[in-house]
């Protein structure tokens, strides 16, 4: 079995969308120390949530309005992330 | 502020206003700004969801990882923007549910040590010491100016870091040499970005770690950075994020920078766009590292050449692609043919080296090279697409084998953005015989390329081109070509003609005429064909006078009384001659604003062009005028519609003729038929019916340009172009003709139509539009009109192979029973009736080999071949191909039968020239015009199917019936075209090639589609219009 991927999943944790940020950071910092079956596990566990996660939103997002709005709040979240709350004038 | 000189990182919080000058406005405008940036990206989820099938669950969770990964950047760089996290994350905590989120949060946790707050104290030392460090090291930039020496000296490297950066240790001159550039480019890049000295240090603080392992690399990332040229990155507050791209991408590259620091390092400092290191691993280094890495030298050079990576490394190392083909064998070759094509490469392996095969293989890189490059040159002047760029290829080929060098040096020339430029074909034999004389002359001009530049060249050199084949290159041309090259932008080279002859009188006047027409006016070119014709011939004869000076200066001033579009192109030139002859009058200045205030202002009609033009008939009439005027000036509250219908209907008792006169311009004027007493054609009819399809064509080609986002221009026609054609006597001599031997035969869309394919007849066989030219090609269309009219296209004598689209809509039956059967015809002449993606094995598509094998074994008779569905220029599909996925493969693909294999198949029946093809489909004109050229250039075959129609005409979409309204008509079929021709056409009789022009005509058919027809492959009728009220098929 090859062995598992440390890039791999440090990005997972970063684009995690269940676990908060403060826990990343220490997660992040203490991955490095775990042995090969600590990380075979800590994936194994994070796949459950995702599964469960996607049931969660497929059902949830049935609803058209509901859907709507929340598209339109991630997109609120992601301009402010990209470019800042307000445009600053150059 | 004395808080901000301690803590260097602080800066101002996004939410305050940093500057006093950032007023109330701006702050209204950047809110604006927001809103705008947050619509794009709803919309750009939408089509997201729409694009993958609505799968919302999977769409969403990708992107909410996306923003997760912003957020998490924010977080672990900026910890004192929690609230900004907060902020963002509240709203998924409804969605994303509670339970989810604390299971998460446990399992997690589980993960991690008891002793959590140890944990954190480290991470809180690490980034104190890493701060502390580079401050004592790095936050100075003057120290480092002052004594570099002692500088470095200072760096607080271990040993281990001191020898990975320096090499051999102890800071000798050397190495101090090698230190200091990368430092000097990071401040001067600094210095670029205009950053404060803390800021700097807070930059460098976070790249301290790559910094003393690779100062080259950090240095690399900085200047990509700049790179990009936005003025978003620009702007330091947005830059984070290319930086922690690259960061990422950094780690994804861990193993292989341990076995080779330098390579890596160059891969991510190479001279690409910063957006393309993102995911630079994920998309080129994985896939292919093996190959990669085998010549990593190489792999530099062509990385470093430009082609854009994504698109051109899958590409190149793809099994089979170019490097399999040709990089094996000639590595150094092949790099160096990708040098010289930069980032064209991928298009000049595609569509030049099909020329060049041969001569490569005999004779390596070095003997294409010169016509490579005289390809790449064509290429760089141009934003073809694929097609449009083999056609160009095919077209200048002999002229790049009779001298390369000269094509690629006047490339400019040679090459007008999307086709070959007018002014070079129509003298490139010339060019061609005496290249050095006419490179000479271009030297004149050497040097400048911008559009503007391009444009001048291309109006200006029709001028000369015939003085140039007789003379060469004269003392003439010389002396006026400076000022050729000084032309406004916005005028061509049919309107240039008008001044040509007072040009050469009177080169500066004509000039100064022009200059002052710029400064005044928007479309110089556009003033010069409503305006100038009236004082040619004065021009021609004594140049820029008085008399004409004061003229362009009276039309100037009527035209800064308005602004509206039709006051002035079409009432101003309706007095143009008056103005000329007379001076400028009160009254014309009385009858401007007249309908400036009483007829624009007053537009209530859903189409306005055609109501202003009505109103300008109706004054024409002496007897008329009074009441309109009074009813226009009058006019209160009520809607102008009624007003002017009620007097319609008040003149219609007054008038006998009133109907016949001006009634017949209604929308369906164009599906009457031509009587002989119509010619001459009723200019004012003509335009409003001309400006009523043009109008919809402009409409629908904005909502293509913003819903698909379709490349090419959907208005194909030149108005101008099209009227000369159209009013000409040329054109409705043999017209009037065959509308004597045929009468009720010809509609006026017919004769739209036909003066259409008149016009592209002429300039797709170079033919200069002129009396003789338009009269012989109007005569031998309306001729091959005539052989074909009787030819039948459903019914007992012709055979059918009918495929379709497998979206239930399309229903095969309903053609079968209520067009072919209606018609006559009879089970045993069903070659083949499929729908749909059939298969019996995995991925093979059954219907598909049934409709080829039938067109194989069609070996004789006439067939009638029809397919209705979605289309694309390339392919009529089975299965996908909607208008905004459109399938451009052009190989084998089992959903959809490509132009390639169906020129094949044809070909193989023996039987082509007894096919009639109809295509009840998307980009059928593309499909059917790609076909032909398949047939001529590849497959070498002279015959044509005898009739062909696509129910789209170029790069246009074709519409189907919407499914409730399908099934409420009697026809059930869905193509509104074959809607049309059963309307048109009765039981048990066959259907016949007349009956779809008189289809075509049918019912306002021609608000929403605009067909072609074919003859022996030469287009014999077509038309514009169109709105999008169907569904687009």
């Amino acid at each position: 079995m090859p062995k598992s991927d440390l890039s791999e999943i440090k990005k997972r944790i970063q684009r995690h969308v269940l676990i908060k940020p403060e826990l990343k950071v220490l997660l992040l910092k203490d991955l490095p120390n775990w042995d090969e079956a600590k990380r075979r596990d800590f994936l194994a566990q994070l796949d459950v949530v995702d599964k469960k996660l996607e049931k969660h939103l497929n059902e949830e997002l049935q609803d058209e309005s509901k859907r709507k709005s929340f598209f339109h709040e991630l997109s609120k979240a992601k301009v402010i992330l990209q470019h800042g709350s307000k445009q600053k004038k150059s | 502020m004395g808080q901000n000189k301690r803590n260097p990182k602080k800066r101002p919080e996004q939410d305050e206003i940093p500057n006093l000058n950032y007023t109330r406005e701006a702050l209204h405008q950047d809110i604006d700004r927001f809103q705008d940036l947050v619509d794009m990206q709803d919309g750009e989820y939408d089509l997201m969801c729409e694009v993958e099938g609505h799968d919302y669950g999977k769409v969403l969770i990708r992107e909410m990882e996306r923003v997760q990964q912003l957020v998490f950047d924010a977080y672990y760089h900026y910890s004192a923007r929690q609230e900004r996290e907060v902020m963002i994350l509240r709203p998924f905590q409804d969605i994303l549910g509670e339970a989810l989120l604390e299971e998460a949060d446990g399992m997690a946790r589980s993960f991690l040590p008891s002793d959590l707050k140890a944990l954190e104290r480290d991470i809180k030392q690490e980034h104190q010491k890493a701060r502390r460090e580079l401050k004592r090291s790095l936050s100075s930039k003057l120290r480092w100016e002052e004594n570099p020496d002692q500088f470095l000296e200072e760096l607080p490297l271990s040993d281990a870091q001191r020898e990975a950066l320096l090499g051999e240790c102890d800071f000798s001159e050397e190495e101090i040499d090698r230190y200091e550039p990368y430092l000097s480019v990071l401040f001067e890049i600094f210095d670029h970005m205009s950053f404060t000295e803390a800021e700097i240090a807070g930059w460098i603080g976070r790249w301290e770690d790559a910094f003393r392992d690779n100062p080259q690399f950090v240095v690399g990332v900085f200047r990509s950075v700049r790179r990009t040229n936005s003025s978003f990155y620009a702007d330091y507050s947005n830059i984070d994020y290319p930086f922690h791209m690259l960061r990422r991408e950094f780690e994804d590259f861990e193993k292989v920078y341990e076995e080779d620091p330098d390579f890596v390092r160059s891969v991510l400092s190479a001279n690409f766009n910063i957006h393309y290191k993102d995911c630079f691993y994920d998309k080129v280094f994985g896939p292919f590292q093996n190959k990669i890495l085998a010549d990593k030298e190489r792999f530099l050079r062509i990385l470093n050449a430009g082609p854009e990576p994504f698109d051109f490394f899958p590409w190149f190392y793809k099994e089979g692609g170019v490097y399999d083909l040709y990089f094996r064998d000639d590595p150094e070759g092949v790099t160096q043919l990708i040098e010289a094509g930069k980032w064209e490469s991928r298009a000049l392996f595609e569509f030049a080296m099909p020329y060049l095969e041969e001569e490569y293989r005999a004779g390596g890189a070095e003997v294409i090279m010169p016509y490579w490059k005289a390809f790449c040159a064509l290429i760089m002047n141009g934003n073809d697409d694929a097609e449009s760029l083999e056609k160009k290829f095919r077209e200048v080929w002999p002229d790049i084998q009779a001298n390369p060098e000269l094509i690629e040096k006047l490339a400019h020339f040679v090459s007008e953005i999307d086709h070959l430029s007018d002014a070079y074909l129509f003298s490139r034999e010339d060019i061609l015989a005496r290249p050095d004389d006419f490179l000479e002359f271009w030297s004149m001009i050497e040097g400048r390329s911008d559009y503007d530049f391009q444009h001048s060249v291309g109006v200006a050199w029709p001028y000369f081109q015939d003085e140039f084949r007789e003379n060469g290159v004269t003392e003439d041309m010389e002396r006026l070509w400076p000022y050729l090259l000084q032309l406004p932008h916005n005028i061509n080279a049919s309107e240039f003609r008008l001044v040509e002859q007072g040009f050469r009188k009177d080169p500066e006047g004509t000039m100064e005429m022009l200059k002052m027409l710029d400064e005044t006016i928007v479309y110089v070119g556009s003033f010069l064909a409503r305006f100038f014709p009236v004082a040619e011939s004065e021009f021609a004869e004594q140049g820029y006078n008085s008399h004409i000076r004061q003229y362009v200066q009276d039309i100037l001033e009527l035209n800064e009384l308005t602004s509206s579009f039709n006051v002035k192109h079409v009432l101003i030139p309706y007095l143009a001659s008056d103005i000329y002859a007379n001076g400028l009058q009160p009254e014309h200045r009385e009858e401007v604003i007249f309908f400036r205030d009483h007829v624009v202002d007053k537009f209530t009609y859903h189409n306005e062009d055609v109501y202003f033009l009505k109103v300008m008939m109706y004054l024409e009439n002496p007897d008329l005028e009074i009441g309109i005027r009074a009813r226009l000036e009058s006019y209160e509250g009520e809607r102008l519609e009624e007003v002017l219908d009620s007097f319609e209907e008040y003149n219609k008792n007054r008038f006998d003729d009133f109907e016949e006169r001006y009634l017949s311009i209604t929308p369906d004027f164009l599906s009457e038929r031509i009587e002989v007493s119509d010619f001459p054609f009723n200019e004012w009819q003509m335009r409003i019916a001309f400006f009523q399809a043009d109008r919809i064509a402009y409409k629908e080609s904005e909502k293509h340009q913003s819903i698909l986002n379709f490349p090419k221009s959907l208005r194909s026609i030149n108005t101008r172009v099209f009227e000369r054609i159209y009013f000409s006597q040329a054109f409705q001599e043999p017209l009037r003709g065959h509308v004597e031997t045929y009468p009720g035969e010809f509609t006026f869309m017919y004769a739209m139509s036909l003066a259409q394919a008149v016009y592209r007849d002429l300039i797709k066989n170079h033919h200069l539009i002129s009396p003789k030219s338009i009269e012989e090609t109007t005569s031998q269309l309306l001729d091959e009109r005539e052989q074909i009219k009787g030819r039948e296209v459903f019914g007992p004598d012709t055979k059918l192979i009918l495929f379709m689209h497998g979206e239930k809509r399309f229903s095969k039956d309903s053609i079968l029973d209520n067009m072919y059967g209606r018609s006559g015809g009879t089970e045993d002449n069903i070659l083949c009736a499929v729908q749909g993606f059939k298969s019996e094995e995995k991925g093979i598509n059954l219907n598909k080999k049934r409709v080829l094998d039938a067109i194989r074994g069609a070996t004789e008779g006439p067939v009638t071949l029809a397919f209705s569905g979605h289309g694309s220029a390339e392919n009529w599909a089975f299965e996908k191909n909607l208008p905004g996925l459109l399938n451009r493969n052009i190989y084998g693909d089992e959903l959809s039968i490509n132009y390639r294999e169906l020129g094949d198949a044809l070909c193989e029946s023996g039987n082509l020239a007894n096919f009639n093809l109809l295509g009840f489909t998307c980009h059928g004109y593309d499909y059917l015009q790609n076909l032909f050229d398949y047939l001529e250039h590849v497959k070498g075959v002279t015959e044509r199917p005898y009739f062909a129609f696509s129910s789209a005409n170029e790069d246009r979409v074709s519409y189907g019936q919407i499914e409730r309204v399908r099934r409420a008509s009697d026809s059930k079929i869905s193509s509104q075209f074959l809607n049309s021709v059963h309307s048109v056409t009765t039981d048990g009789e066959a259907v016949k090639v007349q009956d779809f022009w008189n289809a075509e005509a049918e019912d306002k058919l021609w608000h929403f589609q605009d067909a072609a027809f074919f003859h022996d492959g030469r287009e014999v009728a077509e038309r514009e219009g169109g709105d999008l009220d169907q569904m687009a098929a």
